[in-house]
């Protein structure tokens, strides 16, 4: 089977002061019907540019796509015209950012703003109406939060709101970058069950964006790790957390709170992530890899281990 | 303070649309055995030197003033805001050229500019709202530009965006929305300053013409009666427009505080 969203050798950078940032060097994922995809890493390894990439969303007075395609519907988004690419986006493919109370309009009821996201894509305001009511059913909130403003909802009330107005235009692929990130743990785990529960009843395919891996283990069929950039690791959520084979996955997992003993130490990976201009030679986390050895200064290319499951190491 | 202003401000309107109910002469009437008479009870500002109650003047005056205070405003809006927001919505070569524009348009005495092109134009009141809208409109584009600017980063329209809403429709429902609230302080002070430059004008002679009454042409009147004792005709005048002003300016200032306590309207 096909599939319905593929990225390939995706290479995005940043212009800043005349310099090239890269931002993305030739990140390639593939997400099928119905699959839920998770992306991980830590903070500024371009989980969210890789997000507005797919969106055609990377302002080009900061920056651009350098090669690669985004294939979706046997088109290559990188190529449609803007108007033409604002079919997709909010239609074919819907995106819910991390703050809830960023995305709407403070001072506009969210009625409104849920409506006119539907007018945009052609609907009748009637069934959009309709269609309101019903995902406000879905997500679990009452009917008249319709008309509040954003303000006077809770972070993960209001967040349930952007789900809404992301599935009112029926799309296929639903991308959560960082959407629960902002909200207490427990609505955390919720927010996640639920995007979950959609996924299944509208036959969504989604894109779970989040440092949280704890979260992936709970989401993702297959998960993704990416790092200053580049894709370290890949593979079927079960066997990456039991079988990480590239040590910065070992890392971040070691790295994660120990739900079983809460209290214990936490094991942070020392170092931080490269920035997109100080990128090392050879592998990228060879800087703060605890196995580095003589290859370890050239680049490593993606080795398949057991079957589906994909790492960038000599090891 | 603004609440002072604004009463002043309706008491104005009230006074100025219902002026020939409250005046008791015509404020073309006149009277030479009559002239130049200090206030009385019947005539409770006083007479002008062709015996013309100026109490009525006033009040007709101030529907030039106001008239002239919102055409030109309006004309400044029209002009000013859309330019503000293609500017700030669009960017690139359409900025900058209006931008440039605005600069050599602030750069430029506006009140030199205003006598040059009534000079050359007939004096009357419709050329002084012009142009006073003509020449006002350039501080409006540049604060909607920088509020669009504002707005345009914000999360709610990359929201827009990511959701496949076009252009227009972010900038008619995201951004026009959010540049109001700086609209009407500036429009209110603008308001304010365009009926000081009316007056200022027809006091010059190049403002409204006699006998049709403005403050400004009052007060020109009593300007060749300085020092014979004939204060009512300067003070009644002057009075009419400092009240005015300031009234504005209040109700302007009072909005800012309320609307926009970032002070994002403030003059740059
Ligand atoms: N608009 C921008 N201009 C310049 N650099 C940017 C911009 N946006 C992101 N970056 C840089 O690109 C890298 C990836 O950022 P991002 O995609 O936001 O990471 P993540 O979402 O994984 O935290 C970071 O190093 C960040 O500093
Ligand atoms: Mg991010």
């Amino acid at each position: 089977m096909s599939p319905l969203l593929e990225v390939k050798d995706l290479k995005v950078s940043y212009y800043r002061k005349g310099d090239e940032l890269p931002a993305l060097r030739g990140i390639s994922l593939k997400l099928h019907k119905g699959e839920s995809l998770g992306i991980s890493g830590e903070s500024g390894c371009g989980k969210s540019t890789l997000a507005s990439a797919i969106l055609g969303l990377i302002p080009s007075s900061e920056g651009g796509v350098k090669s690669g395609e985004v294939l979706f519907d046997k088109k290559n988004l990188l190529k449609l015209s803007s108007k033409d690419m604002r079919q997709i986006r909010g239609k074919k493919i819907s995106l819910i950012m991390q703050d809830p109370y960023g995305s709407f309009n403070p001072v506009i009821k969210l009625k409104s703003q849920l409506l006119e996201t539907g007018l945009v894509h052609g609907m009748e305001s009637l069934e959009a109406e309709r269609k309101i009511s019903s995902l406000l059913d879905a997500v679990q909130l009452p009917q008249d939060v319709r008309e509040a403003y954003p303000h006077q909802l809770s972070g993960g009330m209001l967040q349930r709101v952007s789900i809404v107005a992301a599935l009112i235009n029926s799309p296929e692929i639903l991308i959560a970058d960082e959407s629960t990130s902002s909200l207490d743990v427990t609505i955390q785990k919720k927010i996640a069950q639920l995007l979950l529960s959609l996924k299944e009843r509208f036959a969504l395919s989604l894109i779970f964006i989040t440092h949280n891996l704890n979260l992936l283990s709970l989401m993702a069929d297959n998960i993704y790790i990416l790092y200053a950039g580049e894709l370290l690791e890949m593979g079927p959520s079960a066997s990456l957390f039991k079988n990480p084979a590239h040590p910065y996955t070992k890392g971040l997992i070691d790295a994660l709170p120990d739900i079983r003993s809460p209290g214990s130490e936490l094991r942070p990976i020392p170092g931080s992530i490269p920035s997109p201009d100080k990128i090392p030679q050879g592998c990228v986390f060879r800087p703060r890899c605890s196995y580095v050895f003589e290859k370890c200064r050239l680049s490593p290319p993606l080795k398949e281990g057991v079957f589906g499951h994909f790492y960038r190491c000599h090891l | 303070m603004a609440v002072v202003g604004l009463i002043v401000l309706v008491f104005l309107f009230f006074v100025a649309s219902l002026a020939p109910f409250i005046a008791r002469h015509s404020p073309y009437e006149q009277n030479l055995s009559n002239r130049l008479q200090p206030p009385t009870s019947t005539y409770i500002m006083g007479t002008d030197e062709l015996g013309r109650d100026i109490f009525s003047r006033i009040l007709y005056g101030g529907r030039v003033s106001l008239t002239v205070g919102f055409v030109s405003v309006t004309i400044a809006l029209r002009i000013g805001v859309p330019l503000g927001l293609m500017a700030g919505f669009w960017g690139g070569l359409l900025d900058m050229f209006i931008m440039r524009l605005v600069d050599i348009m602030l750069c430029f005495p506006t009140i030199f500019l205003i006598l040059m092109v009534i000079t050359f134009l007939e004096p009357n009141i419709f050329n002084v709202m012009f142009v006073i809208g003509l020449t006002s409109w350039p501080s409006l584009t540049r604060y909607v530009r920088g509020e669009v600017l504002a707005v345009r980063e914000r999360a709610f329209v990359q929201a827009a965006d990511m959701a496949g809403y076009s252009r227009f429709r972010i900038l008619m429902i995201h951004i026009l929305p959010n540049v109001t609230a700086p609209v009407i302080i500036t429009a209110t002070l603008g308001v304010g300053s365009a009926v000081l430059t009316e007056s200022v004008l027809s006091f010059l002679g190049l403002g409204v013409q006699p006998p049709n009454p403005s403050w400004g042409n009052i007060l020109a009147l009593g300007r060749e009666y300085i020092g014979q004792q004939t204060w009512w005709l300067i003070l009644y005048p002057a009075l009419a427009i400092f009240i005015t002003v300031m009234a504005f300016n209040m109700v302007g200032e009072g909005l800012r505080a309320r609307l926009d306590p970032h002070g994002s309207g403030r003059d740059r």
